[in-house]
């Protein structure tokens, strides 16, 4: 379970801040990210009372994808990877859907 | 306006030079507005990995796959191969193989038994490798320059996926036996990977698998994939193998 990682790499990142009550921890989660959030949420409350953020919760915003068509140039929202563009075509850049990304600290 | 997170331009930004990654120093009330990526600590040492790399002119391929795909023993396949081509005076360059397990070093025992160089990597109860377990690797490993460097990740479809090792080529293994679909059960794994080899070719004669569906799932996820069927044990297919090996040199 990756996301238990990802955990751990954003109660690194929080270290510098746990000087203060933190009780928000927002992250954004892209669809393409390879990261569940269900699974993400899971595992910081595992974590989070042992990390000393026993009054923290976890706001995980989950960020559609977004694909720019090499075929057609068109900008398009596909759910899930392999799906096409609306021209059919496979051959397309993510633009957004892939960030891992710790937004926003709220304090106590 | 910050073409990364739509803020407001005006507001101080921290960032290094070639990083996408910045920081905003902008306070709005009782919270702290960021743009921190969380495997920050991870690409950072998949950087260092990658720049350590090319200064050593060496290539690091990261073969991922399914557990049971035959990622050992494609390994163990072209140890064997090498060593005999290299007997017939065939030019390779040096070898070495770093071994991601949970537990045991039974497939570093079965790389040296080829007479490979190889380091085990136990990640406990991780299931991937990271940068770091890398550059510990690789420095234990002590390749000699010019080498070609195979990291077998730990067996899984999901997790590998997310971690950049600081390696130049990512392949994406998995057996016929594992069915038809599992491209688009675990499409993260072979969408980033420049190379797909589906092993155990010398099955298909038992099987109901339709390789032709395997191939149309993963070109749409991937469409610039290069596609290799072959059989690790009987050894067809293994020449292509070789010859992509060859082609990743700088």
């Amino acid at each position: 379970m990756h996301e238990l990682s990802v955990v751990r790499a954003l109660l690194t990142r929080l270290k510098p801040y746990q000087h203060r009550e933190i009780r928000r921890i927002t992250v954004e989660v892209g669809t393409m990210s390879c990261v569940d959030g269900e699974r993400l949420q899971f595992c910081f409350d595992m974590v989070k009372e042992e990390a000393g953020l026993s009054g923290a919760e976890l706001v995980i915003q989950v960020v559609p994808a977004r694909a720019e068509c090499r075929h057609c140039g068109r900008h398009f929202t596909p759910d899930k990877a392999g799906d096409a563009c609306p021209c059919s075509s496979h051959d397309y850049t993510l633009t957004s859907g892939r960030q891992l990304l710790l937004t926003e600290i709220g304090f106590g | 306006m910050c073409g990364h997170c739509g803020c407001s331009g005006d507001k101080a930004r921290l960032s290094t030079p070639g990083s996408e990654i910045h920081r905003h120093l902008r306070h709005e009330g009782d919270s702290l507005q960021l743009q921190q990526a969380l495997l920050a600590g991870n690409d950072e040492l998949a950087r260092q990995n990658r720049d350590w790399l090319t200064a050593h002119g060496i290539t690091c391929i990261n073969l991922m796959g399914t557990p049971g795909a035959g990622k050992t023993r494609l390994l163990e396949a072209t140890f064997t191969h090498v060593n005999a081509s290299r007997q017939a005076g065939a030019g390779w360059p040096p070898m070495a193989v770093l071994e991601g397990d949970q537990h045991t070093q039974n497939d570093a025992r079965r790389i040296q038994a080829c007479g490979g160089r190889v380091v085990q990597i136990n990640t406990g109860t991780g299931c991937h490798l990271d940068a770091h377990m890398i550059q510990a690797g690789l420095a234990t490993l002590a390749a000699p320059d010019g080498a070609l460097v195979l990291v077998e990740n730990v067996g899984n479809l999901v997790c590998p996926a997310l971690f950049d090792l600081g390696e130049q080529h990512r392949v994406a293994m998995m057996a016929v036996t594992d069915g038809d679909d599992k491209p688009e059960k675990y499409p993260h794994l072979f969408a980033g990977c420049g190379l797909a080899i589906i092993n155990k070719a010398d099955l298909l004669p038992y099987l109901e698998v339709d390789l032709d569906s395997i191939k149309s799932a993963l070109r749409r996820l991937n469409p610039h994939v290069q596609i290799l069927v072959l059989s690790a044990q009987s050894g067809e297919g293994l020449n292509a193998w070789y010859d992509w090996l060859l082609s990743t040199r700088p």
